[in-house]
């Protein structure tokens, strides 16, 4: 037993790793000028604009079922999330951006199991702190808009039913937590469910295909089979997956959103 | 359901998460500096420790009264 592992050790099967997200640049050479994910973006971005002009374009009374799906989409995202989480009074100002936001990712994402592209965009960790930069400057903007500069910092830092001297340690503590670490873990938990997911496509249907195809030991063949069918398994997780961290990465800029809009703690 | 503006969800659970990340980052870099510029090297442990230890004091301070 232990000599047939060591021969397929010594055929070198390499687990894949970071580097299967280091794609070759469609065109510029060393530069990187143009890759696949940045390609990625710009068809995701007109998917999305396209797929919301078409229903919306002639919109009536009774609606068409390209008319329906479309309101349906939007009123999603406009009802269990914006209105749910930022309250009847200000959420429409925010719709708009948050059916954009939800409805980026979510396609992006899905990139990640549609044949033939089967890259999710925001593995690249780069675009999700792109995007978690955007939403840093709208909850803060929104903020400094609402309180004025000192009482935005003040309403950010000072948290309510806290008194006394303790506060001195508590402040700089509440300002790395919602200044600083808000956008770091938001760009993270996108990107690391993204990379995460899609290595282990990767690992399953890369190790299946070694099994089955280049591995000395017959038995082996079967369990090439069995790697290709939890392949197809997991990436229904990762659908589920994909559409949870679109949902959770809007929800939170509404929270963030809702938070720096909120009159008192 | 939060169309009363007093009564929005305060929500976002991953706020415990980021004050334990902020306050040992903060505190622990505090540290750090310290140790630097006293040449100790037993203030960053401390700084780390106590930065969570005030986060876990905030947390439990919040949601006890919420």
């Amino acid at each position: 037993m232990s000599s047939t592992r060591d021969s397929v050790a010594a055929e070198g099967f390499t687990p894949p790793g970071p580097g299967v997200f280091n794609l070759p640049p469609i065109f510029g050479d060393t530069a990187n000028l143009f890759t696949k994910p940045q390609f990625q973006l710009v068809i995701a971005a007109g998917l999305v604009f396209s797929f919301f002009y078409i229903t919306s374009r002639r919109t009536a009374l009774v609606p068409s079922k390209a008319q329906y799906m479309g309101e349906q989409a939007y009123g999603f995202v406009r009802n269990s999330i914006a209105r749910d989480v930022i309250g009847s009074r200000d959420f429409m100002k925010f719709v708009p951006w948050l059916v954009a936001t939800f409805f980026f990712i979510l396609v992006n994402n899905l990139f990640g199991v549609v044949p033939f592209i089967q890259f999710p965009t925001f593995s690249r960790a780069s675009f999700a702190y792109g995007l978690a930069a955007l939403v840093w400057l709208l909850y803060n903007g929104i903020g400094v808009y609402k309180h004025g500069f000192f009482g935005y910092i003040k309403h950010a830092t000072v948290p309510g039913g806290i008194k006394g001297p303790i506060l001195l340690l508590i402040i700089p503590l509440e300002f790395a937590s919602n200044i600083l670490v808000r956008p770091a873990t938001l760009a993270l938990r996108l990107f690391a469910n993204m990379f995460a997911g899609h290595l282990l496509l990767v690992l399953f249907t890369l190790g299946g295909e070694y099994l089955l195809l280049h591995s000395d030991n017959a038995l082996y063949k079967p369990v090439g089979i069995i790697a290709f069918i939890l392949a197809i398994a997991i990436s229904f997780l990762e659908i589920l997956v994909q559409f949870l961290q679109a949902y959770v990465f809007t929800l939170l800029t509404a929270i963030y959103v809702s938070g720096a809009l909120a009159e008192e703690h | 359901m939060s169309d009363n503006p007093e009564r929005r969800p305060s929500g976002d659970p991953w706020v415990p998460f980021g004050y334990l990340v902020g306050g040992a980052a903060f505190y622990g870099g505090v540290g750090w500096l310290l140790d630097r510029w006293l040449d100790t090297s037993f203030l960053l442990p401390i700084g780390l420790l106590f930065g969570i230890a005030l986060a876990l004091y905030l947390v439990f301070k919040l949601y006890l009264n919420a």
